[in-house]
């Protein structure tokens, strides 16, 4: 009896110390956003209300919301609050876009997340709450993604989803487009083959069937080491390039199977209109869920992606000229207006790390202003920063819009998001203040440039 | 204001109605030039204009004959109704057109060579300037070579005897690096890709020794006459030079080079002026400064090359004549706004500064009588990037957005 009382009382001393935890974790109590517009995405804007944040989500919003004493008020008068941007496609947040090995669907890009790069400085003074850390478009099958919010210690701080999406790139890393599709489709083939023999009851073929930890689906990051930088020699052998060891080869098969059955979308890169036109074929050979990814040019495919109806991803140079090489004549090329035209949906991508085709083409607010330029109405444009890529990369339900029960990730801004003019006052992730402009000492030494 | 061509005292609705049916009447083919023009636009934004007002511009043989806030007016003229206009845009660091190589690399003082008699007048770049709302430029050769030819002024578009809007073009001097990127480590001794200078001394003393050359009454060696009486022309002060530098040590260069030889070069990329600002403005520096079309990526690095974002604004707190140029020049005024010039500042950055240091802003520059009717129309506030271009006007020729073939 004694025994169990004592035991009874860590218990409880263990409880107790656990809440203090959970309470620490929220310790700032409520806050309060008030005096603000409004631009909630979801439901029209409010002139001037309040946004009540309690336990890193909204609790309420509207114009007469009532604040309580304990809450930490910020004073937002004449400023715009809407909800922060979600990127669908970003490489950056990795040390490296690729691997140097092109077939290496067993990578996680977890692994290559660095939480203090200054990618997530940057992400943060932008606007930027939510990123797909997607691998890069030089791949075959380039590794898995994942969704993070962009502030944190740790990574497991801000992973939302692990397994977001496997990358597989239509432009050839080596060699043409013809080997690049029969290695793809080799791959691709054996997944679906490990499908049907599993349907059957048969025993998968694959030497080391991976470890199953509940419904945490197996974890590429178990590669041993060396695993992915192994010469490719292992041709010879008939094993996939780059899946020298069994088990990441097993992890490898196992992230085209979970794709193919439809568990985790493919991103899929097309860099030109025929590339979407294999792209379909896959698709239909083997079923698996795509999330389009686009080159400059593949507005020439527009038409076949209209009739899929999908959102699509754009490439971050959104307008440019070509030359007809038989006539001669310039065409000015815009490719927001001409997906409209197609009714295609899309999103916007950034270009970061110098490979800028324009002054603004960093920025995400830069590029919904030149849709809008071009005949995107303002509220749409807002809307594919906000709530339309939530929804493609399937986290609609906790950020996207500032409705009650969301994730209070919200930007304050000085003005109007799309004016030349508005910068981010705070960024709030999880209803903690992650960026304030007032205390942006590199802003300060980039506005007045003095010799050092 | 009823300053008009055709004077007139009617109402102003009777006028309306007049211009009306002449429109009809006269109604003009886009592609033949416009005689008559009158622009009604809902703001005007120009140096010289009250910010922002609405204003009418009559337009004709190709220059502005008036600007006030309404013109009455009658006869047979085409009538534009506009959002915005602004004047045409000046980019005074360009290399737009030029074919064929843009640096001379078999030698290293070719003054003589001009990129005027090297332009495809029917490149894409000039089409693409137009879209972009640049009705003049100055092109200036690669800085290759230390003296790297003859920069020429020209108008975006229009009828080719017309294009070239200045007599002497600017000599270009390449005060930094730059020449010295030809040369290449372990090549033939004799080849094309050794040559002096292999580094930035043997630069400053190409130029030093060709113009005390010069100064002493000799000639440029193995090099036509021509190129010797430019380089006296920089000497007695004929010819206008500029100065390619942009770090702080290339400018101090290009300034004492300069003094030493009693000339004053404009200095074109100033990417660190910032740090020297009280000297460059006590020497009386002017600079056309290109590093805002480089540096507006937040992603690079967080010191040195990003520490230009405002520089523009230095410029202007120490009083020193500057311009913008290059690249997506809309953009940059745009982004200079965001960084810190009023809109005034920062329009005039792009057209009246440019014409100024070019020395043509008794031509170009602005919206006022007697100018070029050099415009550009926009659907909304020309500084915001959600508006967008309706139309490029160069000599009183509309060039549209869509069908910019010229």
């Amino acid at each position: 009896m004694i025994i169990n009382l004592s035991k009874y009382r860590i218990g409880t001393f263990l409880l107790l110390g656990l809440s203090i935890a959970a309470a620490k974790l929220h310790a700032d109590g409520p806050l309060a956003i008030q005096g603000a517009k409004i631009i909630p995405i979801v439901g029209e804007p409010i002139a001037v209300g309040t946004i009540l944040i309690r336990d890193g989500k909204i609790e309420a919003v509207g114009k007469d919301v009532v604040i309580p004493g304990e809450a930490k008020v910020i004073d937002a008068t004449g400023k715009v609050v809407m909800p922060g941007f979600v990127d669908a496609h970003n490489a950056g947040a990795m040390t490296s876009a690729n691997e140097r090995n092109e077939l290496v669907p067993f990578l996680s890009v977890v692994d290559s997340i660095d939480p203090v790069s200054p990618f997530f400085d940057e992400c943060r003074r932008n606007g930027i709450t939510s990123s797909a850390v997607v691998p890069g478009n030089s791949t075959l099958i380039g590794g898995q993604a994942a969704i993070v919010k962009t502030a944190g210690q740790y990574v497991n701080d801000m992973l939302l989803k692990r397994e977001a999406g496997l990358k597989i790139s239509l432009r050839p890393a080596s060699g043409n487009r013809m080997s690049q599709l029969a290695k793809l489709r080799k791959e691709l083939d054996k997944a679906k083959k490990a499908i049907e023999n599993e349907a059957k009851g048969e025993k998968p073929d694959s030497p080391a069937e991976p470890k199953k930890e509940g419904d945490e689906p197996a974890k590429p990051t178990e590669k041993p080491e060396g695993g992915a930088d192994e010469p490719k020699d292992d041709n010879a052998t008939g094993q996939p390039e780059g899946s020298g060891d069994a088990a990441s080869q097993a992890a490898g098969l196992e992230a085209l199977k979970k794709a193919i059955k439809g568990e985790q979308p493919v991103y899929i890169y097309c860099e030109t209109g025929m590339d979407v036109t294999a792209a379909i074929q896959l698709i239909s050979d083997y079923g698996f869920k795509p999330i389009f990814v686009l080159g400059p040019s593949c507005y020439k495919a527009a038409d076949l992606l209209a009739k899929r109806n999908e959102t699509v991803i754009l490439d971050p140079s959104l307008v440019f000229w070509e030359t007809n090489p038989r006539t001669r004549e310039d065409k000015k090329i815009i490719v927001p207006q001409l997906y409209r035209a197609a009714k295609v949906p899309f999103l916007f991508q950034t270009e970061g790390f110098g490979a800028r085709t324009s002054l603004g083409s960093s920025f995400f607010w830069f590029q919904a202003a030149t849709a809008v330029k071009y005949g995107m109405p303002e509220k749409e444009a807002l809307e594919a920063l906000t709530i339309a890529p939530a929804k493609r990369i399937g986290i609609e339900k906790l950020v996207g819009s500032i409705e009650v029960g969301k994730d209070a990730d919200l930007l304050i801004l000085t003005g109007e998001p799309l004016n030349i003019s508005t910068w981010v006052d705070q960024t709030i992730i999880d209803g903690k203040v992650v960026y304030e402009r007032s205390k942006d000492e590199k802003i300060k030494r980039l506005l007045s440039p003095v010799a050092e | 204001m009823p300053n008009t061509a055709f004077p007139n005292r009617t109402s102003n609705f009777f006028a309306a109605l007049l211009v009306l049916l002449s429109s009809i009447a006269f109604g003009q083919d886009k592609d033949q030039p416009i005689s008559h023009v009158l622009i009604r636009a809902k703001h005007i934004y120009s140096p010289g204009c009250v910010w922002g007002e609405k204003g009418e511009v009559f337009i004709s043989g190709g220059k502005i004959k008036y600007v006030g806030p309404s013109i009455n007016i009658e006869g047979p003229l085409t009538v534009l109704e506009v959002d915005s206009l602004m004047p045409g845009i000046v980019d005074a660091y360009s290399s737009i057109g030029l074919s064929g190589g843009s640096s001379e690399v078999s030698r290293e003082i070719t003054p003589e060579f001009d990129t005027y008699s090297a332009i495809d007048w029917s490149s894409r770049d000039f089409v693409e300037a137009v879209g972009e709302g640049i009705t003049t430029v100055q092109v200036i050769p690669a800085t290759e070579s230390v003296f790297s030819g003859l920069a020429c002024i020209v108008k975006s578009a229009g009828e080719l005897k017309q294009r070239s809007i200045t007599n002497s073009g600017n000599a270009v001097l390449a005060v930094c690096s730059d020449p010295t990127s030809r040369n290449r480590a372990r090549s033939r001794p004799d080849g094309v890709y050794v040559r002096q200078p292999t580094n930035r001394m043997g630069v400053v003393w190409i130029i030093r020794s060709s113009f005390n050359r010069i100064r002493s009454g000799g000639k440029v060696e193995g090099a036509d006459p021509t190129a010797s009486s430019i380089m006296k022309e920089i000497l007695d002060g004929k010819r206008k030079s500029l100065a390619v530098s942009r770090t702080d040590y290339d400018i101090r260069s290009a300034l004492d080079l300069g003094d030493e030889f009693g000339f004053q070069p404009t200095i074109y990329g100033g990417d660190e002026v910032y740090r020297i600002i009280d000297e460059f403005k006590k020497r009386k520096g002017k600079v056309v400064y290109t590093a805002l079309a480089r540096s507006a990526s937040t992603n690079r690095g967080n010191e040195g090359t990003a520490l230009r974002w405002n520089v523009p604004g230095k410029l202007l707190e120490a009083d020193v004549p500057f311009c913008l140029a290059g690249d997506a020049l809309l953009d940059q005024a745009r982004f200079a706004v965001r960084f810190g010039l009023t809109p005034e500042q920062s329009l005039a950055a792009i057209t009246l500064r440019p014409a100024e240091m070019l020395g043509l802003s008794d031509r170009i520059g602005s919206i006022a009588a007697e100018k070029d009717a050099d415009l550009v129309a926009f659907n909304g506030d020309p500084l915001q990037p959600t508006s967008g271009i309706s139309w490029t006007m160069v000599d009183g020729k509309i060039y549209g957005n869509d069908k910019s073939k010229q």
